[in-house]
């Protein structure tokens, strides 16, 4: 109704040719439009104001290993009273539990393929009779290796326990100062001094979260395609580049609303340290939230169902966030395809972004190239899609 | 009854191949992203950037440089003059640890009761990083310093091998050299296969309510389970197809073995895609819209990452969310993938995830029956 009357107003004005006020009051009322659209329906309202809080909460949880348990199974072939107090010694903390007392190497396999243990520890026939006798016992440490990472930290726990043993055994060395390396290592953990995991994943994580807006402007840019309410605004005096910015004003506001949770949970659920300064984050996540929200835009003008656009937006966004952004593995310096598949992404910057404000606590001179590359990935994704949407008005 | 549910069918799938750019995404995107996030992330070692200060400047000092240089974790990256400079660079992230010789370093070897002081900085605020960084620089300093105790104390070193009273001997199975991508690959793939089997699944359902078809459905002579079983079908075979594609680019392009029998993969793949598809059903029994969906899904698939166990180990979380766990099908489905892939194990050794997984494919099933009918009444 609204926009039937503007129409009759200004039949005599065509599109381009309306003042700069009116074309304003188009985008806000776009913008109004679609705010009706997320607060009418509980659900919706819920899913773009909390959900990124709410899945940040979640998702720190399960990404910390402060704690980590390995468990061993032993294959003891010498049952004798020192291979006793070796696993005993092993095991004495709880960081490496004894899972399994193995008979033969057929149980032993049986474990590591079936995932009820992580190594095995065979400790051969004679083990005591060889040390006693002053030759150097061999215990053999069977690895799965299909979990590369877990398989090394679990080798460094062993070992490190295994020289401690060794050590009560030999006699003290009669010369100490010998034995004593002659190069001490101070070393210092900058920003997060304990490498505390979640002072680390929190803020990295908002970064993933903070990608939900991206799905919400897609999925309500190709539901009016899809419900054919697009074509009832290319009839009214509404252009394309208002129709778009309205939606991206929208999201992006609800975008920045939704950040303040996350910062909340983040500091004082999680009590990640703050370090910077709290208006340059929101104004850089304005910056990220136009990045990523102009390419989901992108994205969806080519696209005509939801269904598509999340598709594509969970293939080209989600799941590269996850593996390639530096999240969890440091982006490869020396890999071209990972500098350039980290770099288009959007969330590679925001996570850079967000570490160092929260826990370096640096300002923009130390953030200005991910901030300008977010800006001008914003901006190049917009006038695309704006120029690729006026063209199918036209 | 087969009749009914062929018709469903063929329906979907007309509607399916119509949409040609969602069909092209579908089918081919993952498979090109897995092979693009393959090469990106299977290399094995990190590269950090280091900078170094070198307030030595002898060859012991060189020596120091060189072995750090010469690890695969780090690169050399900047010579700095002084100390202030490090931490502008650590701001800034262009190097990820610095190392400080201290000037003396050379003389203060050369006096054996002397210990040299060497500094390592580390930036903690990307956790892995930091670690790799941390256990690298540490790694080859101590080891130099190694050195230079043997060379101090060779007699006495002579009769080392004998001071060695126990010798820990690994060896890791199934991946002798832990090649990153063998833990990575079936990562990436398991989580590719869920997101397209919900995506296509649940959204394909509230997109049917949203656009008021469904009611058209429910009016024919259609029963429940007839609709479920008919709406199953199509994203069953388009996430089975996008699962083959995806397998044979890890075995072709990225090496992988089989070591199990591929039957066996196969089956546990459906039920997975099943019991998946079900969670599908109760996302789109609670979604009024689309946009609803989408944003469930996503956190879905969020959780799924993380219950995969690909940065943490399940049996490492809080009770809670190990409870939680239980109810994602990928928790059993990633362990059994591994098992039969690479492990080469059978039917025997993964019987206990299977049965979970069967289990919770029937437990969701019902609910979402349950739920379906609710919606419809």
């Amino acid at each position: 109704m609204r926009y039937g009357s503007r129409v009759g107003k200004r039949a005599n004005l065509r599109r381009w040719e309306t003042p700069k006020g009116g074309r304003l009051h188009r985008t806000t009322s776009i913008a109004a439009k679609e705010l009706r659209h997320v607060v009418r329906d509980g659900r919706t309202l819920f899913m773009v104001f909390i959900s990124p809080a709410f899945t940040l909460i979640m998702l720190s949880y399960l990404f910390t290993w402060d704690v980590q348990h390995f468990n061993l199974g032993v294959l003891d072939r010498d049952k004798s009273s020192l291979s006793r107090q070796y696993i005993a010694a092993l095991t004495e903390d709880g960081t490496v539990r004894l899972c399994e007392d193995i008979a033969d190497d057929e149980t032993a396999d049986q474990l590591l393929l079936s995932d009820r243990v992580q190594g095995v520890l065979v400790i051969s026939p004679g083990l005591m009779d060889q040390v006693n006798r002053g030759e150097s016992g061999a215990i053999q440490l069977i690895l799965d290796g299909t979990a590369p990472g877990s398989a090394s930290q679990m080798l460094a726990e062993v070992q490190g326990r295994t020289e401690q043993f060794a050590a009560t055994l030999s006699a003290p060395p009669e010369d100490t100062q010998a034995t004593v390396s002659p190069i001490e290592i101070r070393t210092r953990v900058r920003y997060n001094a304990n490498l505390t995991a979640l002072h680390s994943m929190v803020p990295g994580l908002i970064a993933v979260v903070m990608c939900m807006p991206a799905f919400s402007i897609a999925t309500a840019l190709t539901r009016e395609k899809e419900l054919g309410t697009l074509e009832g605004l290319y009839a009214t005096p509404v252009g394309g580049a208002e129709l778009l910015l309205g939606k991206l004003v929208l999201y992006l506001s609800c975008g920045l609303v939704s950040v303040l949770p996350v910062v909340v949970v983040a500091t004082v659920w999680f009590g990640v340290p703050f370090r910077g300064s709290l208006v340059l984050f929101i104004v850089l996540t304005a910056d990220f939230l136009l990045g990523v929200l102009c390419l989901s835009l992108l994205l969806a003008s080519f696209l005509s169902t939801q269904q598509a656009a999340t598709v594509v937006l969970f293939l080209v966004l989600f799941i590269p966030s996850m593996f390639l952004s530096g999240l969890i593995d440091p982006v490869d310096r020396t890999s071209l395809t990972a500098q350039v598949q980290a770099n288009f992404l959007p969330t590679t910057h925001y996570v850079t972004i967000s570490r160092a404000i929260f826990l370096k606590g640096v300002g923009l001179t130390a953030l200005w190239p991910s901030a300008l590359s977010l800006a001008a990935m914003g901006i190049l994704y917009l006038g695309l899609t704006i120029k690729l949407f006026k063209k199918r008005l036209g | 009854m087969w009749r009914r549910i062929a018709n469903v069918i063929v329906k979907d799938f007309q509607q399916f191949l119509r949409d040609k750019v969602l069909l092209v995404f579908v089918v081919v995107g993952p498979t090109a992203q897995l092979l693009m996030m393959g090469q990106a992330t299977a290399s094995e070692t990190q590269h950090l950037a280091t900078a170094i200060v070198d307030q030595d400047r002898t060859s012991d000092s060189r020596a120091l440089i060189v072995a750090l240089d010469n690890l695969e974790t780090l690169d050399v990256t900047h010579y700095l003059d002084s100390a202030e400079q490090i931490d502008n660079l650590l701001d800034r992230g262009e190097v990820s640890v610095a190392v400080v010789i201290p000037s003396g370093f050379a003389a203060t070897l050369a006096s054996p009761p002397d210990r040299a002081t060497v500094q390592v900085l580390v930036d903690g605020s990307s956790l892995l990083a930091g670690y790799a960084a941390l256990g690298a620089a540490q790694g080859a300093i101590a080891s130099v310093g190694g050195e230079v105790t043997l060379e101090r104390t060779q007699p006495a070193i002579m009769s080392s091998p004998a001071a060695r009273p126990l010798e820990l001997l690994p060896t890791a199975r199934f991946n002798p050299e832990l090649s990153h991508s063998y833990y990575l690959l079936p990562s990436q793939l398991s989580l590719i296969v869920l997101i397209v089997t919900l995506l296509v699944s649940s959204v394909g359902i509230v997109r049917e309510r949203e656009t008021g078809t469904l009611e058209q459905l429910m009016v024919t002579p259609l029963r429940r389970i007839e609709l479920i079983v008919a709406k199953a079908t199509l994203p069953t075979l388009v996430a089975l197809v996008d699962f083959l594609a995806m397998l044979a680019i890890t075995v072709w392009a990225f090496g992988l073995p089989i070591r199990g029998s591929l039957a066996l993969l196969l089956f546990v793949t459906l039920v997975f895609i099943v019991a998946q598809q079900t969670w599908g059903l109760v996302i789109s029994a609670v979604s009024a819209t689309q946009q609803q969906a989408v944003m469930l899904i996503f956190m879905m698939g969020i959780l799924s990452v993380a219950f995969s166990g690909y940065l943490v180990a399940v049996e490492n979380m809080p009770v809670v969310m190990q409870w939680a766990s239980a109810f994602f099908p990928i928790r059993y489905y990633l362990s059994m993938l591994r098992a039969i892939m690479l492990k080469g194990a059978s039917f025997v050794h993964i019987r206990t995830q299977l049965s979970a997984l069967v289990l919770l494919g029937a437990a969701s099933m019902v609910v979402s029956v349950r739920n379906f009918q609710k919606r419809l009444d």
